[in-house]
């Protein structure tokens, strides 16, 4: 059972070898834009919420620290200690609050950036 | 070529734009033999073969193994091209002033690019079922082996050989009785 093959290359896409490449990039670029991983909608809450978070801890430890150095007495500092950890602020903010201290720009940018949070 | 693949698989599943393109090369062929083979219009069969590719590609992580990606592929174009054939037909019902503008199939790109011997070609595989048709395109044209064959139409490799010996002589009949028709 034998038959001779049949020519059948003037069929093939690649006789053509400007299509035969735009068809290749087409199906790749395509593919490549179809399975490129897309931020989900929480991602990208929690991506914006992080320095959002940062920035609120930093306004209400300036507001506590304040507070703080308007009593001025012994007992205020240790109500401060406790709001701070009621509020469950990163240990350095608590620590401006009770030294009684504003933070530098460097402890302002370095909580902006959320890495004490 | 299995090795090759298990490779590029790999490197594909993670974005790696090169191993992409190497698997469409690797396969665009056997993709386009089985779209025609379907579909018989080699415009059709383009556009088919295009958007099969991309689902493929977006998908690979569905694939079982290396051995299973062509064969995995080809179903996905051949599914395409029979939904393509349906919508035509739905098409073809509709009333005359719904067609579409080209009714006789044409297009300038095809009009242009026609050529007597790839007609005569073509008419020949259209007298061909389906299954003929696949298996004279992936081994006349693209170079496939009976077995490769039989794996991605699930059939045993003698089926192949039957099939492609029928598909060569009647292919040959039609166009020894088109060159008559012309001389």
């Amino acid at each position: 059972m034998h038959e001779r093959p049949v020519d059948l290359s003037s069929l093939h896409p690649a006789r053509d070898p400007v299509r035969w490449e735009a068809m290749v990039a087409n199906i790749t670029g395509r593919a490549l834009a179809e399975s490129a991983p897309t931020r989900s909608p929480l991602a990208f809450l929690v991506w914006w919420a992080r320095p959002t978070l940062a920035a609120a801890a930093a306004v209400a430890a300036v507001s506590l620290g304040v507070l703080a150095t308007a009593r001025g007495d012994a007992s205020g500092a240790t109500a401060m200690r406790s709001v701070a950890e009621a509020l469950n602020l990163p240990a350095p903010v608590a620590d401006w609050i009770v030294e009684e201290r504003s933070p530098s720009d460097a402890d302002l940018i370095h909580a902006l950036e959320g890495d004490i949070l | 070529m299995s090795d090759e693949v298990a490779h590029l698989l790999g490197r594909a599943q993670g974005g790696d734009a090169a191993a992409m393109e190497r698997l469409v090369r690797l396969h665009l062929g056997a993709a386009y033999a089985v779209a025609l083979a379907v579909t018989g219009d080699p415009v059709e069969a383009e556009d088919v073969v295009q958007d099969a590719m991309v689902a493929a590609l977006t998908r690979l992580g569905d694939v079982r193994s290396p051995e299973s990606f062509a064969p995995w592929l080809l179903q996905i174009v051949r599914n395409r091209s029979r939904n393509l054939l349906r919508s035509r037909a739905v098409r073809s019902a509709l009333p005359l002033e719904h067609a579409a503008s080209r009714p006789d199939g044409s297009s300038p790109l095809r009009d242009t690019e026609r050529s007597e011997l790839r007609d005569r070609l073509r008419d020949g595989l259209a007298t061909l079922p389906e299954v003929q048709r696949e298996v004279v395109l992936l081994h006349d044209m693209e170079g496939w082996k009976h077995r490769e064959i039989g794996d991605s139409l699930g059939i045993p490799e003698g089926t192949v050989r039957y099939h492609l010996f029928n598909a060569r002589r009647a292919l040959r009949a039609r166009l020894s009785a088109l060159l008559r028709e012309d001389g």
